[in-house]
């Protein structure tokens, strides 16, 4: 278990190619991490509702996107402000889409934390040979 | 500044927040907060004021687990203690890894004409909401005039 300190990080604001609707959008901290039968994604997306994430496999990238509930701000006015609330999206390229199980891709999200599941395909899971005696 | 009513504007909503919170993150600390303007500790955290004075504070902590979420209010002083657990600790295979983990804990002074006994707290989609009602006497009280 460890004991650092938890300090924050800037959130970086996407730039490159706009979106359609108004508003900034950025980047959420993602892990990868990828095990003998999938690739694990796990994407940092607070305020985000259920209902407002799309997780999109394309080919070989895979967009994950959230809008944040704008609804729970009405009335409020600001006093002190430290982070800037915005919408998410990341892409990411996969390394070969023809390793992965497109149909099998899976995703579900829990306190702001989204899981994605992308399993291998199964002739590219990787396999143990056995090696008899000649 | 009143943030601009989503009634009216579906598609500007969230820009009118975006820039009343962007104005804000420009100017220094009000003197009643504690530290920096840009957060340097977890988790970080914007505060509002409603219709009725009620401070609402929300404070970005995905992933938290919020049993073990620890608030305090005194007269003055609201602290925020948590952990946030890795999932994955020391596995390998990693491609990327870019969220953080651990303990934190984190105070704020607080205004002096909250009531703190009117104090809850929310968790929700990994955003903690803390909301501090005004305390009574505080509160504008309209005088009727003798004559």
């Amino acid at each position: 278990m460890t004991t650092q300190e938890l300090a924050p990080k800037e959130k970086q604001e996407i730039t490159e190619s706009q979106q359609t609707k108004p508003g900034r959008y950025y980047a959420p901290d993602v892990d990868i991490r990828e095990d003998e039968n999938s690739i694990w994604v796990w994407a940092d997306i607070p305020g985000v509702k259920q209902e407002s994430i799309t997780v999109d496999l394309d080919h070989d990238t895979l967009t994950i996107r959230g809008d944040v509930a704008l609804v729970d701000y009405e009335g409020l006015t600001p006093v002190y402000t430290e982070y800037n609330v915005g919408n998410f999206v990341r892409r990411f390229t996969l390394a070969s889409s023809a390793r992965f199980d497109v149909e099998s891709v899976s995703a579900r999200v829990s306190d702001g934390v989204l899981t994605v599941e992308i399993p291998k395909a199964q002739h590219a899971r990787q396999r143990r040979i056995p090696v008899g005696a000649a | 500044m009143a943030l601009v009513s989503l009634r009216n504007d579906p598609f500007g909503g969230l820009l009118g927040l975006q820039g009343a919170l962007e104005q804000m993150l420009a100017r220094p600390a009000p003197p009643w907060s504690h530290g920096p303007s840009n957060a340097t500790v977890f988790p970080p955290i914007n505060a509002f004021s409603d219709k009725d004075g009620a401070l609402v504070i929300r404070a970005e902590a995905p992933g938290v687990d919020a049993k073990n979420l620890e608030i305090n209010v005194e007269p003055q002083r609201l602290t925020i203690a948590g952990e946030r657990h890795a999932a994955n600790e020391g596995e390998k295979g990693f491609h990327r890894r870019e969220r953080r983990f651990g303990h934190f804990s984190r105070s704020l002074q607080l205004p002096a004409d909250l009531d703190p006994d009117q104090t809850s707290a929310s968790y929700a989609d990994g955003i903690l909401t803390i909301r501090i009602e005004k305390a009574e006497a505080a509160k504008p009280k309209r005088i009727t005039v003798a004559h």
